[in-house]
């Protein structure tokens, strides 16, 4: 056990303050690079994420101490497989199984708090759900209207279509 | 919040954890996604990882954007190629008589990190083979000639970091005029330093019967990769003031050899003549991928401009290519 792991606030859009050990905290490029600034001041107690909601801050939370007893393997790109089971621990695949507006919400907090692992396993989770899909089938998965004309989209698919032998 | 309103970087990223077919169908989804999905880096991230940075990055420039190069599969850079250096190390200096050689092409294989020299040999009557030749380095600014390889005993049986292949004499040479055609495979790292590169065919350094002629130049603070995407046929060959098809009727008979021909990126395409419209279409995008091809059936009538990124050739009523298909 560490003698005195100190901890950290981190305080929500909402306000909400949420005390994480410093070691978890710093898994954020942005908290960590705060505390720097004021490496000389030790009390710093508070960092304000006013782009992060208390909902997703929790979640956010979770990763990074998971994150530090079982640090999450690297994904493989091009993705291999539609179920995130198949290519990371099962806590990380549990912890994305969820609903698409907090998975982006996610990938919003991951980008601002700039936590690499945590923005790559949500990219890779929505990755999941385009891969092998027709536009079609992305359309309803996360019901996007269509804005192209019928020639444009034709023009579209014309063009990309070498990306099928690729 | 939906996929579509994360800001374009966020929507990249999601797009580069997946492969150029998923990229694709992503694109074909809304306006939105491809834009991104067309991002430039996006498709840089791609070709770092296929390809590694440094190979991405000395390559970038054959190619219009990352996409390009990625669709390319970077065979260009994978395999770079001097094109058209129809170099004649030759006999008194004749090269249509007597001996005479061509250095058809260069290419540098990368993953075995050998230059092959592709070589149409002729003689009359005693031709060498071409394990017999020579190559050298001169520093530029000097005439000292440094060795590398079959100065006095030529490459035949010894270094091994030379190979060759085909190289028998061609059994269609007609008449008197044998001829030994093939590729020397020779190690790139011997190219690694700044100076000219000196290529003899059939002849040790000494014994000089044949005209050596410079395979290329590598200028200070350059590398070979730096030789390849700059080259350009005006300021290499020896036959800049000939035009192509003066080129074609002299040599073209004696080349037999099984080499790409260079990319006819500007047309017209006059040999695609009685081909089908699609075929016809697809090879032209196989020589300029830029370009926007297509065949315009006889009851159809087109807006009369002139785009020169476009090419827009009639077809007949049976879908066959009636006049060369050209720009505009």
């Amino acid at each position: 056990m560490d003698v005195e792991e100190s901890t950290i606030n981190l305080v929500s859009a909402e306000g909400d303050s949420s005390p994480v050990p410093l070691s978890v905290a710093k898994m954020s490029e942005l908290v960590r690079s705060m505390m720097d600034e004021e490496a000389e001041d030790d009390d710093v107690k508070e960092i304000p994420l006013p782009n992060v909601k208390s909902q997703v801050l929790h979640k956010v939370i979770e990763f990074c101490e998971h994150h530090l007893k079982e640090p999450m393997t690297e994904i493989e790109k091009p993705l291999k497989s539609n179920s995130m089971s198949d290519v990371v621990q099962k806590f990380y695949a549990d912890f994305v199984d969820i609903e698409q507006v907090l998975l982006f919400e996610l990938i919003l907090a991951a980008n601002y708090m700039d936590i690499k692992p945590l923005l790559d396993l949500t990219c890779a989770t929505v990755a999941s759900m385009i891969k092998g899909k027709t536009p079609e089938d992305i359309r309803t998965t996360f019901n996007i209207t269509n804005d192209f004309s019928p020639e444009e989209e034709a023009q579209v698919r014309e063009e990309n279509k070498w990306c099928e032998e690729a | 919040m939906k996929l579509v309103s994360l800001p374009q970087g966020l929507v990249v990223a999601v797009l580069s954890q997946l492969g150029p077919k998923d990229i694709g169908k992503a694109a074909a989804v809304s306006r939105k996604l491809e834009a991104a999905a067309n991002d430039e880096s996006l498709w840089e991230t791609l070709a770092r990882r296929y390809y590694g940075s440094r190979v991405a990055r000395s390559t970038r420039s054959m190619y219009g954007s990352y996409k390009d190069m990625v669709r390319d599969d970077n065979r260009r850079g994978a395999l770079p190629t001097l094109h058209g250096l129809w170099k004649s190390p030759c006999h008194n200096n004749s090269p249509t008589s007597f001996y005479c050689c061509l250095v058809v092409c260069i290419k540098w294989h990368r993953p075995s990190n050998m230059l092959w020299l592709y070589l149409d040999a002729r003689g009359e009557s005693d031709l060498r083979h071409p394990g017999t030749s020579a190559l050298w380095f001169r520093e530029l600014g000097t005439n000292k000639n440094v060795p590398l390889l079959g100065a006095r005993n030529a490459f035949a049986g010894t270094p091994s970091n030379v190979q060759q292949y085909d190289f028998v004499p061609d059994p269609n040479a007609v008449g008197r005029n044998d001829r030994f055609k093939g590729v020397l495979q020779i190690d790139a790292s011997l190219f690694s330093r700044a100076g000219s590169y000196e290529f003899c065919y059939a002849n040790a350094i000494l014994h000089r019967d044949y005209q050596e002629c410079s395979l290329f130049t590598v200028d200070r603070e350059q590398d070979l990769m730096d030789v390849f995407t700059s080259f350009s046929l005006e300021n290499e060959s020896p036959f800049a003031s000939e035009t192509e098809a003066a080129w074609n009727e002299r040599w073209r008979p004696h080349l037999t050899l099984a080499v790409e021909a260079p990319a006819n990126r500007l047309g017209p395409w006059p040999e695609r003549i009685g081909m089908t419209g699609d075929e016809a279409a697809s090879y032209i995008r196989s020589q300029n991928p830029d370009l926007k091809v297509s065949a315009i059936p006889p009851d159809v009538s087109v807006k009369r401009d002139h785009r020169s990124g476009r090419v827009r050739f009639r077809v007949d009523h049976r879908g066959i290519v009636e006049r060369a298909p050209k720009r505009g």
